[in-house]
């Protein structure tokens, strides 16, 4: 790397929040899913505080499986001690109701654990990687981390999506282009309760996208109907006749009823109210 | 009423929930117009699944977005082709 481009801006905001977590003076807990976000401040955290840092990923039926063991890949990538701590979102019957504040309870439970885990093991800063380009979009879970009081490195020095996965980048980590991945429980409907059966008929049938080489991708349940939401860039390839029917049966073999390609593609937060 | 655009009659009850007759028209219409084929449709809540004749003969994806851009609305927020492209039964 030359030496202009250690000078390149995004250096400087990656050397702004190394000396902030510094400046906290305090053992870092980072709440870490593996996905981008996450993993640049597990990173950042790992090169600011070494051994006084940690990431969490917290365990629950809407983590997919993939996703943890990608967690688990990308922590050891990054360096930094890993644990996780299983807690049960469908225990919580306002969850379950999946009403338009979900994400709300959810990340209110998930912060409580990880402070808790946090509070044993002697870290007593809680931080997760929500960023800029969250913001302004119907993020329940923000307030709750807000109420929580959990730090929130990226969105504190502005950085935004595209911000992060710069910083991914120049930090050399892997997951810098990985697609955006929420948790399983989003691909239901608001009004239509989370349940065991329909998470796990969701995680499948994503697999079987997966498995197909596609790279961003959401299988929506609207009642035992499978809207696959492919991206736009990937739908051309989706359209030969045999592979939609290869889809339509594997995705039916997951659990579903009936498959519909939904045509216009993957947009983020499709079930979310409108606004 | 029989909609021009559309292969044969139409072989299904309309709805899961319930299509009227000028819907149907107009999903036909503008199905036809971007030379989709399709042989019924349903609605699912705010979600139309349109079945098409057959998955060889789909156009490509900017027709497709173009056909749901024009369907949305009315209550429809997400239109989707449905991929299977066998009988239906009525239940």
């Amino acid at each position: 790397m030359t030496n202009s481009a250690e000078h390149a801006p995004i250096f400087k905001v990656i050397d702004d929040i190394v000396a902030d977590m510094r400046a906290l003076d305090d053992d870092l807990l980072v709440a870490f899913s593996g996905g981008v976000d996450s993993s640049v401040v597990a990173a950042l955290a790992h090169r600011a505080l070494g051994e006084r840092s940690i990431a969490v990923t917290a365990v629950s039926e809407t983590l997919a499986e993939r996703e943890r063991q990608e967690a688990v890949e990308i922590a050891a990538e990054i360096g930094i001690a890993h644990r996780t701590i299983a807690f049960s979102e469908l225990a919580d019957e306002r969850f379950v109701e999946n009403t338009s504040s979900r994400c709300f309870f959810c990340q209110s439970m998930r912060f409580a654990q990880l402070r808790a885990m946090g509070e044993q093991l002697g870290y007593s800063v809680v931080a997760s990687g929500s960023n800029q380009s969250d913001l302004g979009d119907h993020r329940p879970g923000l307030k709750a981390m807000s109420a929580q009081r959990v730090y929130q490195p990226l969105l504190d020095h502005g950085v935004d999506k595209a911000g992060v996965r710069e910083i991914a980048r120049a930090l050399g980590l892997s997951v810098w282009d990985k697609p955006a991945a929420a948790c399983l429980s989003s691909r239901i409907p608001h009004g239509t309760q989370v349940t065991t059966e329909r998470l796990r008929r969701i995680e499948a049938a994503e697999e079987v996208l997966h498995a197909h080489a596609f790279r961003q991708f959401r299988v929506r349940d609207h009642g035992g109907l499978a809207r696959v939401e492919i991206a736009t860039d990937e739908l051309p390839g989706a359209l030969s006749a045999e592979l939609l029917r290869t889809l339509n049966a594997e995705i039916k073999a997951a659990g579903f009823k009936r498959v519909a390609l939904d045509m216009v593609g993957y947009r983020a937060g499709s079930l979310n109210p409108v606004k | 009423m029989d909609a021009p655009h559309l292969s044969g009659s139409l072989r299904y009850p309309m709805t899961r929930t319930s299509l009227t007759p000028e819907q149907l028209a107009h999903i036909a219409e503008v199905c036809g117009a971007h030379q989709l084929m399709i042989r019924g449709a349903s609605r699912h809540g705010v979600l139309l699944e349109l079945w098409p004749e057959s998955l060889d003969t789909l156009p490509d994806s900017h027709t497709l977005r173009a056909i749901a851009e024009a369907l949305a609305g009315d209550g429809v927020r997400y239109v989707a082709l449905g991929l299977d492209e066998q009988e239906e039964t009525t239940s």
